[in-house]
């Protein structure tokens, strides 16, 4: 298939979480012509806005001369001020209107995957750059430390908390030895979702290096598959691989232990031999070895469960315990 | 989801830790003893324990000792009309899906002059957490019968005593299409009550607590037997409902319910042998109506420029 | 108004195909209906005519005959459904008096009209002939017995063999026939077949195109026999406004209007004649982003409108007569807790029940005082259908700057009313904003009236530091429940302040004819076109009279009783209950006046006169002119 149709699947399969940053991205500008109609510039006149406000209904109604001072038409923005609000409100305005092309990128051949979509949520990130600037000249506030130009470049590294709970997802075109998954791990916080579409041949499971219990993490060739990404709440990442490579999910809301989570369907049995540009076919064996030894201690839990006879909550000591083990032994700092 | 957020919001860091005196306002003026304190008191328990910000949360009230609720919150509230919070509830959260909100109703207000809106709401299944502080009679207008007043209980209105049997308010949510989570607790066991709050407040959809609340003022012995005989009592308990291990020792009688079994939720509530307190039904499949508002935000911009094309239709 | 032109020679009367000798003529204005049984597409037909005939550059008013019963057998007067449409070579306001032209399909139905008095006394009727001729005896009789009852008139009566003819082209001319009279239609009156057979495709695009191909060629054949066989024609010249223009019904441009003024929620129950602007409402909001709640009552509607207006942006309710009653207790919590809100009523004729889709405006006092308690509020009334669209962005940013209620008043005249207006120029700034939800700075309170003017900043849920309960409760600036004795005075007197100063920016109104003279007629609402064409009428007798029309109730207008006193008298005309002066028992210490003569007398002791009727239909310029004629004072023809 394409790579242009991949991406077109990819897209549509965050499509909610897209929608509702960009919803969040209008609601924002908004927000921010709010700002600029009530604190009106020292420059303007008042009468002249409050007639648009008000529409022909009010020509020749009302005395805009004598309204405009009874309504409180402040005239309380500095020409600077309000000149750095206006520039965040046109940001805002042009990422509304960027349409698809800003949640992806190409990660160049034998170029840095992490590089790339640190780049690309810099450039969507803008949007919270220019909330934060509307902000820092409201109250007057310098930018903070490192920042250059919040209207141009606003990387995941500036996000606060609340920001990375609301950011945007991303969708990247990488080619299979480019794909080094691990460098991911530190972006995907909040409910940061990452999907992959992978060209040419690729490792067999790289995405398991990320499997922690609090990140969705799916591998996969069957596009309608990612959609559990989009229905979990906190962060994940997908990708979509060429065809061979190991097929799983790991969807943490499924449930406490690994055995609920994790969900193999597909574990290639051929061991890869040969590096993949820079990744070494023992790096890659080690990941798809990882996986199975997974598989197998989810295949244990399970049987454990039948032969305790119950499923049903509340959930047996056994079940309990293995996944509290689990939990212990594997991961840690979620 | 709601459909968008704002991220001038976001941008504002925000490291401020809540205390329980954070949540408190105006010295609660309801009679001492009058089992509404209790709620208070278990209320900003939950508001501290959820750590919410009490800008971002809205109590909603009726008219009646138990809608001077808001009052007591130091968070938004509305002092409404009698009968009328759920309503206002509703146009709060279809506004703003990004606001906390809980009802706080009383029997007359929630169950007799809000019947129709207390009907609507459940099947809404907005997501709110809506309170019935439920007294069996009306206390702020001085001791009329309520839909709740126990059958022979005499009031100022009916002073040979009340003439129709109660009605049951768990039956009737049970009742209607779309309810999605209903519990009982009652005041005067805090932990109970803390327990279902928390769980009605998790839960995805519009929750509803029957909360049994003393009227010392003019019921003083309603609940007496209720307080002074645990055998009275009986605990609905499931690990996706409130599970009380604390109260083993107080309350033995224990029923192992599954809150996802309506039919034996309608049957217990039903039974009034027993004062059964726990999570009778919770269901989060429920659709929830103000999911009906899952559409793109535009800006003016947008808007009129669809709206132009709108007037293409008009156009002559 | 017209003027009979023999015109000789085809290409004067520039139709095509038309007859030498065709008789013309020019009319400034000229109203035509088509009655049929429902279902008979006369509605599709008139409403092809009237967006033709605007195209066109006509004034057009479009009004719909509903029939009395909801689904009536065929052939009953009651059942008589149709449209009537009036056309001018002048922007037409109203739906006029009497019809000039009817295209009856049926006997019965020209009877009703001809019993409501809606005919001209020489109007022209254009009546299928198969029910003369009937294999029913029975129908054969009503025929005889309805021409024997028309007869007192002067109505000239065409029949015409409209099924005979229409079944040439298709096997069942029940569907079809509309289309056939359509183009006798266009023939009469000139209109341009290929803007017809254009508009016939807008109107079938979603359907198969041979069903254009076969109304299309009916059209056709109704003009080709009109062509033939009739020998006369209108002529009504465009207006000569180039603007473009766009035509909907006064729900629409209410749905449209709120829809450019930002408001995103609208909370309603389905009640007539307003139900339609949720109908529009519903599927632009769609578009929008917005939510149209059905409500489970009127009570609750208003409820969620305030829960919405509340926390955010300003919201909206939408009702008629018996919802407004519902929503009163609603409407009073509103005012006294400072939420602004948008209230449409659209108003039927009542109390009760009342005329479901008939006109009147009995509502005016209640819009006004429907409250228990002194509630003051904002009452404006559009008077016509753009400004149906236009009062929308008004009453929002006035809801919103004044913390206040504003009711917007409607009628079934105007909601159902269809005509063109220029298209509006959208503007960003008629768009709400999202609210202010920056934090609130310290010690400022939720109720910090200015006590100038009674305004103060709204404190919505989401603006940090700003934690208060509202209620209904009289309270104080802080909104703590009011125990001091004087609170209350205060606050009732901000409240009420906001009005005095609204009013002290709103012009006074302007006069329509000469400043001063014998009687000067006063109205609001949607009888302003009716008004000023009688009144204007009523001047060319000779007549000195001139009218004022008032868009704002409450605050009233400035400036009334210096230009009542330049008139020796002043009468209002409204659609509502007044007692006749001469009635029994009725003497002028008890007569009950018309709600707007009220108002005016109580609020500038003028001694103001009205006349009014409920007869469930607007009102007509000539019923207005024989008003003004009988209440003229003495010796006022000069
Ligand atoms: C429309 C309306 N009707 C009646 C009242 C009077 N009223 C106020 S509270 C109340 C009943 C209160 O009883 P309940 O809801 O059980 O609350 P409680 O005081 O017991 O907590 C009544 C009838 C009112 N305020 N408004
Ligand atoms: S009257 Fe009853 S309900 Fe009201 S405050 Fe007193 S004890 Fe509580
Ligand atoms: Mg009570």
């Amino acid at each position: 298939m394409p790579s242009e149709d991949r991406i077109a699947q990819a897209l549509e399969a965050i499509s909610d979480t897209k929608d509702f940053f960009v919803s969040s991205v209008a609601m924002s500008a908004e927000e921010v012509r709010g700002v600029l109609e009530r604190e009106r510039g020292v420059n303007e006149n008042p009468q002249v806005r409050l007639a648009h406000e008000l529409g022909p209904f009010a020509a020749g109604r009302i005395d805009l001369e004598r309204l405009a001072p009874v309504i409180g038409v402040n005239e309380t923005l500095g020409e600077e001020t309000r000149r750095k609000i206006q520039s965040a409100f046109e940001a805002l305005m042009d990422l509304k209107k960027a349409g698809d092309e800003i949640f992806t990128a190409k990660v160049p051949l034998d170029g840095y995957l992490r590089g790339t979509v640190f780049a690309a949520l810099g450039r969507v990130g803008v949007a919270f750059g220019a909330a934060r600037s509307v902000e820092w000249a409201l109250h007057d506030i310098a930018p903070p430390e490192g920042v250059e130009d919040a209207l141009e470049r606003f990387p995941p590294n500036l996000w606060n908390r609340a920001e990375r709970g609301c950011s945007p997802p991303i969708v990247i075109e990488v080619e299979g030895q480019d794909l080094r998954a691990a460098s991911l791990g530190e972006l995907l916080e909040g409910s940061q979702k990452i999907v992959l579409v992978v060209n040419g041949p690729a490792a067999p499971a790289p995405l398991v290096r990320l499997i922690t219990p609090g990140v969705t993490v799916i591998q996969t060739d069957d596009p309608t598959q990612l959609s559990a990404l989009a229905a979990s709440p906190g962060p994940g990442v997908a990708a979509l691989m060429p065809e061979g490579a190991a097929k799983f999910t790991h969807v943490p809301g499924e449930g406490k232990g690994l055995n609920e989570r994790l969900n193999v369907e597909y574990l290639p049995e051929k061991e890869p031999k040969r590096a993949l540009g820079a990744i070494s076919a023992f790096q890659q064996v080690e990941e798809l070895r990882q996986l199975a030894s997974m598989t197998a201690s989810v295949e244990a839990m399970a049987t454990m469960e039948v032969e305790s006879g119950s499923g049903a909550p509340p959930m047996d000591e056994a079940g309990q315990l293995a996944s509290w083990l689990i939990h212990q032994a594997n991961f840690t700092g979620v | 989801m709601s459909s968008a957020c704002s991220l001038l919001h976001l941008a504002e860091a925000d490291d401020r830790e809540f205390k329980m005196g954070d949540y408190e306002a105006a010295v609660a003026r309801w009679c001492p003893g009058c089992g509404d304190h209790s709620v208070l008191t278990a209320v900003q328990r939950l508001l501290t324990e959820e750590q919410l910000k009490p800008e971002d949360t809205v109590f909603v009230s009726g008219i009646g000792c138990s809608s001077r609720f808001p009052h007591y919150m130091k968070t938004y509230g509305f002092h409404g009309t009698h009968g009328r919070a759920l309503p206002i509830s509703t146009g709060i959260k279809l506004n703003r899906p990004d606001l906390e909100v809980f009802a706080v109703m009383g029997d007359g207000d929630c169950v007799s002059i809000g019947a129709g809106h207390w009907v609507h709401a459940i099947r809404y299944n907005i997501d709110m957490v809506a309170l019935l502080l439920d007294n069996n009679i009306y206390g702020l207008t001085k001791m009329q019968t309520s839909p709740t007043t126990p059958q022979g209980q005499k009031s100022n209105t009916q002073p040979q005593g009340s003439w129709l049997p109660p009605m049951n308010p768990l039956s009737v949510t049970l009742g209607v299409t779309n309810a999605s989570f209903v519990a009982q607790t009652v005041e005067w066991v805090p932990s109970h009550l803390f327990a279902t709050l928390k769980e009605a407040f998790h839960h995805k959809g519009f929750s509803f607590v029957r909360i049994l609340q003393r009227c010392p003022a003019y019921l003083p012995k309603l609940f007496e037997d209720a307080i002074t005989d645990p055998e009275r009592i009986e605990l609905l308990v499931h690990p996706d409902g409130v599970e009380a291990k604390d109260l083993e020792g107080v309350y033995k009688d224990r029923v192992y319910h599954d809150p996802t079994d309506i039919d034996a939720a309608r049957r217990f509530a039903e039974d009034q042998s027993k004062v059964r307190i726990g999570v009778y039904f919770r269901d989060e499949s429920r659709p929830r109506y103000e999911e009906t508002r899952h559409l793109p935000t535009l800006t003016a911009e947008e808007k009129l420029s669809v709206l132009d094309q709108e007037f293409d239709r008009y156009a002559v | 108004m017209e003027t009979k032109l023999p015109i000789v020679g085809a290409d004067a009367s520039g139709g095509k195909g038309s007859p030498k000798g065709r008789q013309i003529t020019q009319a400034k204005m000229s109203t035509v209906e088509i009655v049929s049984d429902p279902g008979e597409g006369a509605q599709k037909c008139a409403q092809i005519f009237g967006a033709i005939s605007a195209k066109m550059g006509n004034g057009v008013w479009t009004v719909e005959i509903i029939p009395a019963e909801i689904q009536p057998p065929p052939r009953l007067p009651a059942g008589a459904s149709g449209n009537r449409i009036r056309i001018g070579s002048v922007p037409v306001t109203n739906w006029g008096d009497r019809s000039k032209v009817v295209v009856a399909l049926n006997d019965q139905v020209l009877l009703a009209r001809h019993r409501l008095d809606a005919l001209e006394d020489d109007a022209i009727v254009l009546i299928e002939n198969m029910w003369k001729d009937h294999t029913d005896e029975d129908i054969r009789q009503q025929w005889v017995d309805a021409m024997e009852e028309v007869s007192d008139r002067n109505y000239r009566i065409i029949e015409i063999p409209m099924e005979e003819e229409c079944l040439k082209i298709v096997d069942n001319p029940r569907r079809g026939k509309n289309m056939w009279v359509l183009g006798l239609l266009c023939y009469l009156y000139d209109r341009d077949l290929e803007l017809a057979a254009a508009q016939i495709a807008d109107t079938f695009r979603k359907k198969a195109q041979e069903i254009t191909d076969r109304n299309v060629e009916l059209l056709n054949a109704g003009f080709s026999w009109a062509a033939e066989n009739l020998g006369f024609g209108f002529e009504v010249r465009p207006i000569g406004d180039d603007r473009p223009h766009v035509v909907m019904n006064g729900n629409e441009a209410l749905a449209m209007g709120a829809v450019a003024s930002g408001m995103d929620l609208a909370a309603m129950y389905p009640i007539t004649p307003a139900t339609s602007v949720s109908h529009h409402l519903g599927e632009e909001f769609l578009k929008f982003g917005g939510l149209l709640h059905q409500a489970e009552d009127e009570i609750a509607a208003a409820g969620v409108a305030i829960g919405a207006s509340w926390s955010g942006k300003c919201a909206f309710t939408i009702t008629s007569g018996p919802g407004l009653a519902l929503k009163t207790e609603f409407i009073g919590l509103a005012i006294m807790t400072e939420i602004p809100l948008v209230v449409v009523d659209v108003q039927r004729g009542g109390p009760s029940t009342g005329l479901p889709t008939k006109v009147e405006q009995s509502d005016l006092l209640a819009a006004l005082y429907g409250q228990p308690g002194d509630a003051p509020r904002v009452v404006i009334a559009p008077a016509t259908i753009e400004e149906c669209f236009y009062s929308m962005i008004t009453a929002r940013k006035i809801a919103e700057a004044f913390r206040t209620v504003v009711m917007v008043l409607s009628d079934a005249n105007l909601a159902t009313g269809v005509s063109p207006f220029p298209r509006p120029e959208l503007d960003p700034s008629w768009v709400a904003a999202p609210p202010d939800l920056s934090p609130i700075p310290e010690g400022l309170r939720p109720y910090d009236w200015d006590p100038q003017t009674g305004l103060s900043r709204r404190f919505i849920p989401g603006s940090p530091g700003g934690m208060h309960t509202l209620t209904g409760l009289a309270h104080d600036e802080g909104s703590k429940v009011a125990y001091d004795s004087e609170i209350n005075q205060r606050a009732s007197a901000m409240r009420s302040r906001k009005l005095a100063v609204f009013q002290s920016t709103l012009k006074p109104p302007s006069v329509n004819g000469p400043e001063e003279g014998d009687m000067l007629v006063v109205g609001w609402g949607s009888t302003k076109g009716a008004i000023e064409e009688a009144v204007e009428e009523a001047r060319e007798e000779g007549l000195s009279v001139s009218n004022l029309h008032l868009t704002f109730l409450s605050p009233l207008e400035p400036g009334l009783k210096e230009i009542f006193s330049r008139f020796k008298k002043v009468v209002t005309i409204e659609i509502n209950y007044s007692d006749e002066p001469d009635d029994p028992y009725i003497t002028p210490e008890n007569r009950r006046l018309g709600q707007l003569a009220w108002l005016l007398r109580a609020h500038i002791l003028v001694d103001v006169d009205c006349w009014t009727r409920v007869l469930g239909e607007p009102l007509r310029p000539g019923a207005i002119l024989n008003a003004i004629r009988e209440k003229m004072p003495e010796g006022g023809v000069s």
